[in-house]
């Protein structure tokens, strides 16, 4: 009796903590879409949302063309940079383990540099339009998928997960060093366009490019549902995996395409945004006591939505001039979360 | 059930091999509990994941049910054979009930869902360790024995004949290590199971195993532990130690050095026997005849008694010995 009740207790936590989730990504959205730089009363924002046509048409076109997109895209790149996380740290079972740390954005912005930078005509020529969109996701995909594959094949030959994890280092690493040469060598302006790119934004993406990321999400998180079942089975480790008669490499490159596309794809848009995937999946998994990604995996696509939100409300805080590049406001998020776990618990295994 | 022919074990390194046994030719039936025994580095880990097929052999073959190990397909396999690697595993996170039930990775669908037969060899191999009760525990909050009934209760959910364990007792303490293995041999009993795992648990294995496979760097043996023992199979396991097997004491340490005074007892029948393996181990042969050193047990007090000095009494073995070789640290020599 006392077992029924406590799986009863296991499901109702997380049942809970998926409505506390939903409710406060609901209540973080509506908050984004009511603020930024430009003050426009409460009720004009919701004159504009629920009658668009009575209000002033340069408040309906902030909120149609800013604001709204921004949120929506602080909501997919939130879901897709929490889930390619957790797959990172999943498949490698490294509780450090991510997108940012294993050098994948790194290999984004090399694509994105290779096509800004190096054939900068190109993008000058098709400067914001789809065509010019879509080609620096696909370079930002091309790029992670890179490195993804690097990884891969290093993972097929050498066992040990933190050889594997300091060589993703290490690659990240040396495809910044390239990225430092093309920089060095391009001209004023395209230095510019991809500096901003760097340093992360939720802000210059529009309708057309939200399409294409919500396409590309859902993508990736179609083919990690589909992983679910063997995710569970490779954190009880690889070997084990294998006697179930898991097809391991098979696995693995449907995680790295799933990464690839997931991480690659708001990398693209947003520029590198780091520490929401790695942080996000341990939030879950500390409140729910569980590692089970069957539980792990649908609480993190909300969990990461509404840090994500919550970290481009702070980005522009009402009072200030500008907004505050992303990536900055998740890192300063992130690390103090990072290093409390860090403390709390002695054994690094645990956090898995 | 299971044929080793001419199986050669090891590494490839390039073109280079490096065997690491002999050519094996090991059987083994279901409902049998089959302890692969040798000394350190000889390859029983490489051995299990040569059968399991986690690592490819140098020459020969395996037959398992009448066909070659290396044909079945992956899924195939998982259904004929699980494997329970050593060391714990690294997510802690999951309860016991999720961690068994990922057993039956081999007879679900993509979205893994369980169905009643499945519900059922989870419950089945729950009971069968005695963790019904723990089911909603998280694995990390085992104790080590607890664990390892949880690693047999999902191989025992894989619902294969074949399971092969890799030191299925190690980081246990000794009632752990007889009760895993206790379990494990109820099992194979009544669900005709085959066992075959590897161990240091020698006293164990020498009581509990049906058949042992002894291995070593240049040969292979097989048989029943008393075939073994009587053919002194395993006394190269011991080699550069005293240790020996005797059928009366099991593994014991006989004695190198009697050369100090020898001693004669009397007194309480039942306490004689300690008193006696304690003095044996500190180098003092027993005496029948009364000579330089007597002592007399009695309930909980023993008085030495040294040529004709006065009387002195102890009140542990402990003491007692400790007294001795203090007080007589070259009697041997006289």
């Amino acid at each position: 009796m006392i077992t029924r009740m406590d799986q009863q207790k296991g499901k109702k936590t997380f049942f809970l903590f998926l409505l506390l989730m939903g409710f406060l990504l609901v209540v973080l959205a509506v908050m984004d879409i009511y603020t930024g730089t430009t003050r426009i009363s409460f009720h004009q924002v919701t004159q504009a949302l629920l009658h668009p046509g009575t209000v002033e048409n340069q408040y309906s076109t902030i909120l149609y063309r800013f604001r709204l997109p921004r949120t929506l895209t602080a909501i997919l790149a939130g879901i897709a940079l929490s889930v390619s996380g957790l797959l990172m740290q999943t498949a490698f079972r490294n509780p450090l383990a991510g997108p940012y740390v294993l050098g994948i954005s790194a290999g984004a912005s090399l694509g994105v540099a290779v096509l800004v930078l190096g054939f900068s005509s190109f993008f000058a020529f098709g400067a914001g339009t789809l065509a010019a969109s879509s080609s620096i996701a696909l370079a930002a995909i091309l790029g992670a998928i890179g490195v993804l594959l690097l990884i891969m094949a290093v993972s097929l030959k050498v066992r040990d997960i933190m050889t594997i994890l300091i060589l993703g280092i290490m690659f990240g690493s040396a495809v910044t060093a390239v990225v430092a040469i093309l920089q060095y060598f391009s001209s004023e302006s395209m230095l510019k366009v991809f500096i901003v790119w760097t340093m992360g934004s939720l802000a210059n993406v529009t309708g057309m490019q939200i399409g294409i990321l919500a396409v590309l999400t859902s993508a990736g998180l179609f083919l990690t549902s589909i992983l679910v079942k063997d995710l569970n089975i490779l954190l009880q480790g690889e070997d084990y995996a294998r006697s179930l008669g898991m097809r391991i490499r098979h696995t693995r490159l449907l995680i790295f395409l799933a990464t690839g596309i997931l991480a690659g794809s708001v990398t693209a848009f947003c520029g590198p945004i780091g520490f929401v995937g790695i942080v996000v999946p341990h939030i879950v998994r500390v409140a729910l006591r569980t590692s089970n990604i069957r539980k792990v995996f649908p609480a993190s696509i909300l969990t990461g939505a509404s840090l994500l939100v919550l970290g481009d409300i702070l980005s522009h805080l009402p009072g200030q001039q500008g907004v505050l590049p992303i990536n900055s406001v998740t890192a300063i998020l992130g690390i103090p979360v990072i290093i409390w776990m860090i403390l709390q618990r002695r054994k690094l295994s645990s956090f898995i | 059930m299971i044929r080793l022919q001419q199986l050669v074990i090891g590494y490839r390194k390039g073109r280079a091999q490096q065997r690491l046994s002999t050519a094996l030719d090991f059987s083994a039936s279901p409902g049998e509990m089959v302890a692969i025994v040798g000394p350190n580095g000889v390859g029983k880990s490489t051995l299990l994941r040569t059968i399991v097929r986690q690592q490819t052999a140098l020459a020969g073959n395996i037959e398992l049910r009448h066909t070659r190990w290396d044909r079945f397909s992956q899924k195939a396999f998982a259904r004929i054979c699980s494997f329970v690697p050593t060391g714990q595993p690294p997510a802690s996170q999951f309860t016991v009930y999720e961690a068994v039930a990922m057993a039956r990775y081999p007879y679900t669908g993509w979205g893994g869902k369980l169905k009643k037969e499945d519900g059922q060899a989870v419950e089945e191999a729950l009971r069968a360790v005695h963790l019904a009760g723990m089911r909603n525990r998280l694995l990390g909050e085992l104790s080590d024995g607890e664990r390892q009934r949880t690693l047999i209760a999902r191989a025992i959910a894989q619902n294969t004949p074949l399971i092969l364990l890799d030191e299925p007792t190690a980081f246990l303490d000794i009632p752990n290590r007889y009760e895993v293995l206790q379990m494990m041999r109820k099992i194979s009993e009544e669900q005709d199971k085959l066992f075959i795992f590897s161990s240091h648990d020698l006293e164990f294995i020498l009581e509990m195993a049906d058949k042992i496979w002894l291995l070593y760097p240049d040969s292979a043996h097989e048989g029943s532990p008393e075939e073994l023992l009587r053919d002194q199979a395993l006394d190269p396991l011991f080699r550069n130690t005293d240790i020996r097997y005797d059928l009366q004491k099991g593994l014991h340490i006989p004695l190198r050095k009697r050369y100090k005074t020898p001693v004669s007892l009397s007194g309480d029948i039942a306490e004689i026997p300690w008193l006696e393996k304690a003095l044996r181990r500190a180098g003092y042969p027993i005496s029948s005849s009364e000579g330089a050193l007597r002592v007399e047990v009695q309930k909980n007090k023993y008085i030495l008694q040294i040529k004709n000095d006065p009387p002195r009494e102890f009140i542990s073995i402990y003491s007692l010995i400790l007294y001795l070789k203090n007080k007589l640290p070259d009697a041997g020599n006289a």
